[in-house]
């Protein structure tokens, strides 16, 4: 009953404190933080403070919270606060598997490809039942947006599965990258990280490659008429992606992070490298419509990850 | 010059987020809000942004002479500004004096309509002015706590 009680306690401790929902909201606000200060960097600005996106968020949540529509109940609450969970969830279950890769359980490396694309879909969800035009317009098109860009994630994330011969548990990956090295060493992990890493920018709910147009038709529609709480359950998953998104690709390709000993500081650096990736390349100046964007991803970045499957089963 | 002092509003002079918005006039006022949002000034290093909704806005910046035809405008956005909120007048115009001083479309200066919590005058006052009346505001917020 005692060992019971300890591992009891111990799981508790994960779940609340480390790696779970305490360190997850950390770790987003100082992902947030990273990003504003990286972008103010590059357009040679000081930039924010380093407890300011806490400061956003909880202003958001002491602020008087009016929905959008009074014909709308629950909705434009309750999937936003479903999109929050999932990513939650995500998020404990990939720092998990960082610190701990021998207690994941047996599909759990679907698990987290499938509550990835759970979070950002759940938290627009509520905006197409949205009667104004502009959030459920703003909603519809990221949900096409945002599955053309999930289809080469899904298809290159099935390469690190391929190439570790069917592993079911994040475990097994680590296990397969400790010896026969990183995924992304091979030519179709290469080609599998490069899919992954572009599509990645859309689950974030970031544009890539700076693409204005479709910042503002897709990725800003859907929190368009959110004040208030309601924005800051908006902008609370967005940073827990933006903190989890990165572990995730290093876990799937880059060889994942051991934290131990001096190993640790070759695993910070490679999460920086990824993060800070990500918020330069949403900087970089060339611009895409939507329509522009959705063909890329529908077209090369698709044709990319379907190569690296192909190669995957050629055995590069 | 605050109303409504609260906790809350002590909260939210931590993250200041400004919705500029234009009551009449040259527009001279707000080129010179949306200046200080450049990188130039760089507002955001005091936790101020800008809001393009005025549902996410903490503050309102009205710049230029109110017009008759935006009187309605500006209260009703005044009206959608989730509270606690604060409401600056910008530029010499929106003090009810300026070039536009007895017009024939010009109202009322705007303290005469809505609660102003802070006055920032000039013709146009420059960004230094604008950051400066905000970080008065922000400081004054933050000393009644004290």
């Amino acid at each position: 009953v005692e060992n019971g009680d300890g591992q009891m306690m111990h799981f508790a401790f994960q779940l609340l404190i480390f790696p779970g929902l305490l360190f997850v909201f950390a770790g987003s606000q100082a992902a947030a933080f990273l990003e504003r200060k990286t972008a103010a960097r590059m357009q040679n600005r000081i930039g924010p403070s380093l407890f300011q996106p806490f400061h956003d968020i909880f202003k958001l949540l002491v602020k008087e919270n009016e929905p959008p529509d009074v014909r709308q109940k629950g909705t434009p609450l309750l999937f936003p606060f479903m999109g929050l969970v999932s990513a939650a969830c995500f998020s404990f279950l990939v720092w998990r598997s960082v610190f701990h890769p021998t207690t994941g359980f047996r599909g759990d490396f679907f698990a987290l490809v499938i509550l990835s694309a759970a979070a950002s879909l759940l938290q627009v969800s509520g905006v197409l039942f949205d009667p104004k035009r502009a959030a459920s317009g703003g909603g519809n098109r990221f949900f096409n947006y945002y599955l053309t860009a999930e289809l080469p994630f899904f298809i290159a994330a099935g390469v690190p599965f391929l190439q570790a011969g069917g592993a079911f548990r994040m475990g097994e990956l680590a296990a397969f990258q400790k010896t026969y090295g990183a995924v992304v060493a091979s030519a179709s992990g290469f080609l599998a990280f490069a899919a992954a890493f572009t599509a990645s920018f859309v689950v974030i709910r970031l544009s890539p490659f700076n693409q204005p147009d479709t910042g503002i038709e897709a990725l800003s529609g859907p929190p368009a008429r959110c004040s208030g709480m309601s924005l800051a359950v908006f902008q609370l998953t967005r940073q827990i992606m933006l903190f989890t998104i990165p572990a995730m690709l290093i876990l799937f390709f880059l060889g994942g992070m051991p934290f131990g000993g001096f190993a640790g500081f070759p695993s910070a650096a490679k999460y920086l490298a990824v993060s800070v990736a990500f918020s330069v390349i949403q900087n970089l100046s060339p611009t895409l419509g939507l329509s522009r964007a959705l063909r890329f991803c529908l077209g090369p970045l698709t044709f990319l990850s379907v190569c690296a499957v192909v190669l995957s089963f050629l055995g590069w | 010059m605050v109303n409504g002092m609260s906790l809350r509003l002590q909260i939210v002079s931590r993250s200041l987020w400004i919705h500029p918005a234009m009551a009449g006039g040259c527009n001279g006022c707000h080129l010179e809000i949306l200046a200080c949002l450049s990188p130039s000034y760089d507002l955001e290093r005091y936790g101020v942004r800008f809001a393009s909704c005025i549902r996410r806005a903490d503050a309102i910046l009205i710049s230029g002479s109110m017009t008759h035809r935006n009187l309605r405008r500006m209260k009703q956005i005044h009206l959608e500004m989730q509270k606690p909120g604060l409401v600056v007048a910008v530029g010499t115009c929106a003090l009810g004096h300026g070039i536009f001083e007895g017009g024939a479309v010009v109202s009322k200066p705007v303290d005469a309509i809505l609660p102003v919590d802070l006055y920032i005058p000039g013709c146009p006052p420059k960004p230094e002015a604008v950051i400066s009346g905000l970080g008065k505001l922000i400081q004054f917020i933050r000393l009644q706590r004290s």
